[in-house]
């Protein structure tokens, strides 16, 4: 799905960072992946201002596949989560936003139906173009986030995980707590 | 065992059981790192003598000739047997000569020592600006840092003070592009960066991480592990010089008809490949260049080997001061790398699977396998040949010249880089309840020291394998033989020193004792098989001589009492005679396997009694070839003391030697630790008996009984090394401890050695040696 070779998840981070205006702004983006963290790795919460920061700066070099090879360590991957949980979630506003990113990301984002691209984009709070007259109207669409939509995404945020070679654990951590976010955003959108 | 809530939280505990518990404490990667070190710095050294061989290699060449003409002996020897008087002035002679070379070569040799000198310390400058600038860059990539969390701090703090530390290294948080915890940093200041990630992980993992961390910090690793990268980096562009030297002017000339010549691309492709052909086809470069690669790419494999075996270390450490499992639970969850064996060669750290293996079971981390000795073995034996060579002529002349001091020094390396490692594995194995397979070790070493005469830069254009294969090969065999002697010995104190040790712990006298008995006899193997070698070559070389046998045979005897090394010698290993009878005391003796693993010395009646019977095998050795000697004269000694003397020294040896045979024949390999024991009694014994006979005669008593008792015990110490390999031949046996088979055992040394008395004693002069 994604071509020949592994993706560069720099480049695809820094593509995705460009063009905020057509997305969530970074700073909600942040506060979102901030609650996914808190329930995914609540340690590293106390970093995450720095982490988050680091990344907006320069997102090619901190998901860059070049390892520091140091010959007195520990020898155990020991990845932080955050640069992925802020990845998976530029990318899920760049299918709510359905913006062109480059071909591989495009063929990931066209998994999932235009319907729960609209949930998506009412769930992450951002109009999406194309869906109705106006932001207000999008608001107002009484919203349903049932299984389906769930099904869609866990199988958007696999294939994802796989593109950005996290181990299966750690894919089946991150897309469940993103899941959990996600259902109980809806929770508060439909009180809302 | 201590618990108790930390400032980090209240239900953290901390396992703290001292750090001088761990078997890692005998850990030979200081040493190794320095022998890497110490290569490679002598790479630089040929580097130097290189260039300066270019610059006063004609005068050097030509004062040699001048001041090292004509025979240091003087006069020739007329073939018959010299009288006391004669001996005496061809002895002063030959230090009058000696003398006079050494003034005449003095300012050349120095000159040349200088250059090596001055080779080696850029190599060592270079490396050490490396060794400061390629920590410096690998921090700089891991950032921007983060400062530790207060709570964090705390808990660094503790693990800090529960291994050991002084001084609480500065730990800091990485880039979010680290995924791995390392340590960098000065000489001194070492520095902890642990990626962001480390917080997401439950505590007692992320604590043991910390712990894996300091414990790196603990063994110095930082400074040594950069130390050897900046040498290693340093020197390979030094060693392009030579080549540089060499083709340079040819490479210009090349260069500048490659360019001003007129041609077609394919002609002036075709003369470029005439020009490398040429140069590849030119025998020096096949051979320096062959041995460049071969140093570095041993240097490399070598680091990175002990690299790989601190990681173990550092997790062992981790390990003991951690919540049960926590390392553990954190390698199952590594991905487990495919890697082909190029990987595993190159490879930082083992495989998470070869680390939990390790934790599991700690002797399989600190076995020892026979390629470590070959590898240590080789590299040994190179700081042996250049060492020698590079020092200059008449250097520590007291102690024994250049060649003295390169086998202390190689002595050294091999005994803390091999010798404690071979240790702490048979104690580690006792830990563990295995039993460690030593069955590859001595004839690794002996190929090591082989393959070190061979393979070094220093032997470009003289010891290439032409002249390797038409010398004679009996001469690059003596000093293995003599050094895998040694090993042999080795094995068999550890075995010994590993059943009289009453705890599963090591500690740092446990260390001082592995290295003190492992330097004394690599030291010895060294300086034992490079005199025999030295004294069969020149045996070999006189025309008209004895045949070859012959030679050998005296070039033994001369190695053993007249090399002018038998002070230390005897001295030396009169020390391990008696750790050796102190083990002895304390124990049974070395028996079958299962006795070993377990300390089980049930099966054996009394320790005391197993020590006095070896005593009295010593006793009635002595006795035997003392009795002999009182009343047996051979006709050859008759009106010359000086050969009284020397069939004094041989019997004492025959003493020493029938101890060692009945021994080997009572228990195998074994009784090689008593037969030390009771051979160095019994020979000083007899010397003491021999020199009772005529104590009366001598003007100087006391200096009389050290020349008795000195050559002897120097020539028991060849005897031991050359039987050391057969011996680890035999199986190793419990000796019996029927009254019948000990009085037999007694009986046998007496005749043995009184059989091997009578024996010298009619042969003549077969066994008298002159200078």
């Amino acid at each position: 799905m994604w071509g020949r070779g592994r993706p560069n998840l720099g480049m695809m981070a820094t593509r995705l960072s460009t063009g905020d205006h057509e997305g969530l702004p970074w700073q909600a983006q942040v506060e979102n992946a901030r609650e996914v963290v808190a329930d995914l790795c609540p340690g590293e919460l106390e970093l995450f201002d720095y982490a988050a920061a680091e990344y907006h700066v320069d997102p090619r070099r901190v998901l860059g596949r070049t390892r520091l090879r140091a010959p007195v360590g520990a020898g155990v991957d020991i990845a932080s989560l955050t640069p992925y949980v802020l990845l998976v979630m530029q990318f899920l506003c760049a299918a709510a936003a359905a913006r062109v990113v480059d071909r591989a990301t495009d063929a990931l984002l066209d998994k999932i139906s235009h319907a729960t691209r609209v949930k998506l984009a009412a769930l992450l709070r951002r109009p999406s173009p194309g869906l109705g007259s106006g932001e207000d109207d999008v608001r107002s669409t009484p919203m349903r986030w049932d299984a389906a939509d769930e099904k869609e995404i866990e199988a958007l945020l696999a294939s994802l995980s796989i593109a950005i070679d996290l181990s299966p654990d750690e894919a089946h951590r991150l897309s469940k707590a993103l899941l959990v976010w996600l259902r109980l955003r809806a929770g508060k959108d439909t009180q809302a | 065992m201590t618990a108790g809530p930390l400032p980090g939280g209240p239900e953290y505990t901390f396992a703290s059981r001292s750090h001088r518990d761990s078997p890692s404490l005998l850990s030979p990667a200081r040493a190794r790192y320095l022998l890497l070190v110490i290569v490679m710095l002598l790479g630089g050294a040929y580097v130097g003598q290189y260039v300066g061989n270019q610059a006063w290699g004609e005068s050097w060449m030509a004062t040699m000739s001048e001041c090292l003409s004509g025979d240091i002996r003087g006069e020739a020897g007329t073939g018959a047997r010299p009288d006391s008087a004669t001996i005496q002035q061809q002895s002063s002679e030959i230090q009058r000569n000696y003398q006079r070379q050494l003034r005449c070569t003095a300012f050349v040799e120095r000159r040349r020592a200088l250059s090596s000198l001055a080779g080696a310390l850029s190599v060592l400058a270079l490396g050490v600006v490396l060794m400061l600038l390629l920590p410096y860059r690998l921090t700089r990539r891991a950032g921007p840092f983060q400062p530790l969390p207060a709570s964090w701090a705390a808990r660094v703090e503790s693990a800090a003070q529960d291994m050991g530390l002084r001084r609480v290294p500065e730990v800091s948080f990485g880039s979010l592009r680290m995924h791995e915890p390392f340590t960098a940093g000065r000489p001194g200041r070492p520095r902890v960066i642990l990626p962001p990630g480390i917080l997401a992980l439950p505590r007692e993992q992320a604590d043991a991480i910390i712990r894996h961390e300091l414990a790196h910090v603990r063994a110095g690793d930082v400074t040594l592990v950069w130390l050897t990268r900046g040498v290693w980096w340093a020197l390979s562009p030094v060693l392009l010089i030579p080549p540089a030297i060499i083709f340079g002017p040819f490479l210009k000339l090349f260069v500048v008809a490659l360019f001003t010549e007129a041609g077609s691309v394919p002609a002036k492709l075709e003369f470029i490949a005439g020009f490398v052909m040429a140069m590849l086809r030119n025998p020096l470069t096949v051979d320096y260049g062959s041995r460049t690669v071969l140093l570095l790419a041993l240097a490399a494999t070598v680091s990175l080997a002990v690299l790989r075996s601190r990681e173990h270390e550092a997790d062992i450490a981790a390990d003991r001061r951690s919540s049960a499992d926590a390392l553990a639970k954190l390698l199952r969850v590594q991905p487990a790398p495919r890697r082909s064996w190029w990987r595993r060669l190159t490879a930082i750290h083992p495989t998470p699977a070869r680390r939990l293996a390790a934790l599991s079971d700690q002797s399989l981390a600190l076995h020892s396998p026979a390629i470590e000795a070959f590898m240590i073995a080789l590299l040994a034996t190179v700081v042996l040949r250049d060492l020698a060579s590079y020092l200059p002529y008449g250097f520590a002349d007291s102690f024994g010249g250049p060649v003295r001091v390169a086998g202390l020094v190689a002595g050294v390396v091999l005994a803390l880089g091999w010798g404690v490692a071979q240790w702490r594995s048979v104690a580690a194995a006792q830990i563990g309840g295995r039993v460690t397979r030593t069955r590859w070790v001595t004839p690794a070493i002996c190929g090591g020291v082989l393959a070190g005469q061979i393979v070094s830069i220093r032997n470009t254009a003289t010891t290439t394998l032409p002249v390797f294969w038409t010398s004679n090969l009996l001469m690059f065999a003596i000093v293995p033989l003599a050094v895998a002697g040694a090993g042999a010995c080795s094995i068999a104190f550890a075995r010994k020193w590993n059943q009289v040790r009453r705890t599963d712990r090591l500690t740092r006298g446990d260390y001082l004792t592995a290295a003190a008995v492992n330097v004394i006899l690599f030291t010895n193997g060294f300086w034992a098989g490079l005199d025999l070698a030295t004294h069969v070559s020149i045996g070999s070389g006189q025309i008209g001589a004895a045949p070859h046998w012959v030679n050998w045979i005296k070039a033994y005897l001369i190695s053993g009492t007249l090399s002018n090394r038998e002070t230390y010698a005897a001295a030396s290993f009169a020390l391990i005679a008696l750790l050796a009878w102190w083990w002895t005391r304390r124990t049974g003796a070395i028996a079958t396997h299962s006795s070993q693993v377990g300390h089980d010395t049930s099966g054996f009646r009394s320790n005391a009694s197993y020590a006095l019977s070896v005593l009295f095998i010593s006793g009635a050795a002595a006795a035997g070839a003392s009795i002999v000697r009182w009343f047996l004269t051979s006709p050859v000694e008759r009106g010359f003391p000086v050969h009284t003397l020397q069939f004094d020294r041989l019997v004492s040896v025959c003493a020493g030697l029938a101890c060692l045979l009945v021994l080997a024949a009572l228990e195998g390999k074994a009784g090689l630790v008593s037969g030390v024991a009771a051979s160095v009694v019994a020979t000083s014994l007899t010397a003491t008996i021999g020199w009772l006979h005529f104590v009366g005669e001598y003007s100087s008593p006391f200096d009389a009984l050290r020349s008795q008792v000195e050559p002897a015990l120097g020539m028991i110490v060849v005897v031991v090394l050359t039987i050391g390999i057969p011996m680890t031949l035999l199986r190793s046996r419990a000796p019996s401890h029927r009254p019948v088979v000990r009085r037999a055992a007694v009986a046998a040394a007496m005749v043995t050695s009184a059989l091997l008395g009578i024996m010298v004693v009619n042969t003549g002069d077969l066994f008298l040696v002159y200078l």
